[in-house]
């Protein structure tokens, strides 16, 4: 749970006016926010959260309605476009967000094709990404607290298994790799990066209770206003 | 600044909206999932007006209706 840069949401910011997509993540709008939005434009209804990084670079999420439920894509203000700040500004929202590196669908410069987007197989729910997914988790629940069978309950609101993380798992058959991948959140404890010693969560009986400490680290990954 | 937007692909079954085909290439800016055509920015995109004479892009396509 390294430190990058601070994102911060605008949880009252309209929605941009001309937005260009940049990028697109295999994660869904919850991934990203505690507070979604709904909006519409010419194209369609959306929800969506508004960001910044610093004082200058302001950026839209939205997933529209006929986008793919799994994923979120990224806008940036139509008056970037052709600038060289684009690769840069999408560089910073990815290393913002802490965003695994499978988790980029695509990204401005990428060649496609209309209609075509393959999640690599390689994409999978690994314990640093699982960290800060039980933070946001818990953060949504009663007394920001929230046991390990919640988390497992609870995430498939906030990322989609891939075909890697439905795999049964290997120390409990009848339940697959991410469960396990939820459960370590928990159980290694005294992880240096994990969330107990990095002072975001306390751990209780049965799961983690999110501290104040956690919540402001959540605010600086955009995750909460 | 006036665009025709589109989704990419066509429309999944059951789905409503205006299915349409058009030989005029979108703008490059588009994505995976959208495509767009910008007035004074896209070649073959052509200038409209509603009632209230309100600029307009306007790409030629052939249309399907699928909102009954």
């Amino acid at each position: 749970m390294s430190d990058g840069v601070a994102i911060r949401q605008r949880p009252a910011a309209e929605p941009g006016g001309d937005v260009v997509p940049q990028a697109i993540f295999w994660r869904p709008i919850d991934y990203f926010t505690s507070a979604v939005r709904l909006g519409e434009d010419d194209l369609d209804r959306f929800k969506y959260a508004t960001y910044c990084i610093g004082n200058q670079l302001t950026f839209d999420l939205r997933t529209y309605a006929g986008h793919p439920w799994a994923t979120v894509t990224m806008y940036l203000p139509v008056s970037v476009i052709g600038s060289n700040e684009v690769g840069r500004a999408t560089a910073l929202v990815i290393k913002g967000f802490l965003l695994p590196k499978q988790a980029v669908a695509w990204r401005r410069g990428d060649a496609f094709q209309f209609g075509q987007l393959h999640r690599p197989a390689k994409d999978r729910l690994r314990e640093p990404e699982a960290r800060l997914l039980a933070l946001k988790i818990a953060a949504c629940m009663a007394e920001r607290r929230a046991t390990t069978q919640e988390l497992i309950e609870q995430a498939p609101r906030f990322f989609t298994p891939s075909p890697i993380d439905l795999q049964q798992s290997s120390t409990r058959p009848l339940q697959p790799q991410w469960h396990q991948i939820i459960r370590n959140v928990i159980s290694h404890r005294s992880s240096p990066r994990g969330p107990f010693e990095q002072g975001y969560a306390e751990r209780t009986k049965d799961g983690l209770l999110v501290t104040e400490a956690g919540i402001d680290y959540l605010r600086s990954r955009g995750y909460v206003g | 600044m006036p665009t025709v937007k589109a989704y990419a692909g066509p429309l999944p079954p059951g789905v409503r909206g205006i299915d349409f085909n058009t030989a005029i290439d979108p703008h490059p800016n588009g994505s995976p999932f959208e495509a767009r055509w910008y007035l004074g920015l896209t070649a073959g995109v052509e200038e409209r007006s509603n009632s209230s004479g309100e600029q307009l892009a306007s790409i030629a396509a052939v249309v399907r209706n699928r909102q009954p």
